[in-house]
């Protein structure tokens, strides 16, 4: 007999993608937070100079 | 060895941005085909839907780590700032998936296996290779000197690199609790499409992670290299 595991497969998704929209937000505010300081510094916006 | 002492190349954001939106975008698509094209396994029934996020996790993770010891011997072997902060990227978004993996595990395992956690060959090495980058990640935050930071990370970094193939072939080496290594050969069709569609999902997150973490990076040693020159020019 095949028992449900709905209440896992679900549990598996919902942490997955709390985890990586987690990350996401992490990632968002450290390059927010690195373009202002690196504005607040060089007195210019990141996109004028450097590599693509 | 080379000192660190050029400037930093300052990434750009550009298409980054639209990359992520399609990264999310083709995640979303591929878990519902997977969802919906797969069918319940005999023995697990629903179950098996949990890995096409697990497997792909572990991929993943295995994916960053090699890329940290690629960068890290690069970084020993030119100096090139860029690379310890690339390795350091992919040490992160690394680190996240391999703890993801873990708990995946342990929702399978529990239905599977009877139990949350087991002291198998492949759970373990994998808990192993989670500490050793979750300390890379306390070593970076806690040494201050760029250089110094760069050659110790890059050591750890390698060595906790090392571990990537004795985790994949635990599951060959000590046939333990843990099944073998998912691929065409173990798997029937009806599941391969969902996992490999998947599996390049999870790599474009990846791709696109390790960028804007790297950028951000960037931008705080630029900042810093800036602010250094600004105070020896008042010196001057």
């Amino acid at each position: 007999m095949v028992a449900s595991n709905w209440a896992f497969v679900t549990a598996s998704y919902v942490i997955t993608w709390v985890v990586i929209l987690g990350y996401l937000l992490h990632v968002h505010r450290a390059v927010q937070q690195a373009r202002a300081e690196y504005e607040r510094v060089t007195g210019h916006r990141p996109e004028a100079g450097g590599a693509a | 060895m080379t000192a660190v002492a050029h400037p930093i190349d300052v990434p750009r954001s550009g298409r980054w941005t639209l990359f992520g939106v399609v990264a999310f975008a083709v995640l979303i698509f591929t878990q519902v085909f997977a969802f919906v094209t797969s069918p319940p396994d005999a023995n697990m029934g629903q179950l098996e839907k949990i890995m096409y996020v697990h497997v792909p996790a572990a991929w993943i993770m295995f994916v960053c780590f090699v890329i940290v010891m690629v960068y890290s011997l690069r970084f020993l072997w030119k100096g090139r700032e860029e690379d310890d902060l690339l390795a350091a990227a992919a040490a992160e978004v690394g680190a996240t998936f391999n703890g993801l993996t873990l708990v995946l595990g342990m929702l399978w395992g529990k239905p599977a296996w009877g139990v949350w956690w087991a002291w198998d060959a492949r759970l373990t090495s994998t808990l192993v290779l989670f500490l050793v980058f979750v300390g890379y990640l306390a070593l970076r935050a806690f040494v201050d000197d760029p250089q110094r930071r760069g050659q110790w990370s890059a050591a750890v970094g390698i060595l906790g690199a090392i571990n990537v193939p004795i985790v994949w072939m635990s599951v060959t080496w000590w046939r333990t609790l843990h099944q073998t290594p998912s691929s065409a050969q173990t798997m029937a069709p009806a599941y391969l499409a969902g996992l490999w569609t998947n599996a390049v999902a999870f790599l474009l997150i990846m791709i696109y992670f390790i960028r804007r973490r790297y950028e951000a990076a960037c931008l705080i040693r630029a900042a810093e290299h800036a602010a250094q020159a600004t105070a020896l020019g008042g010196l001057e």
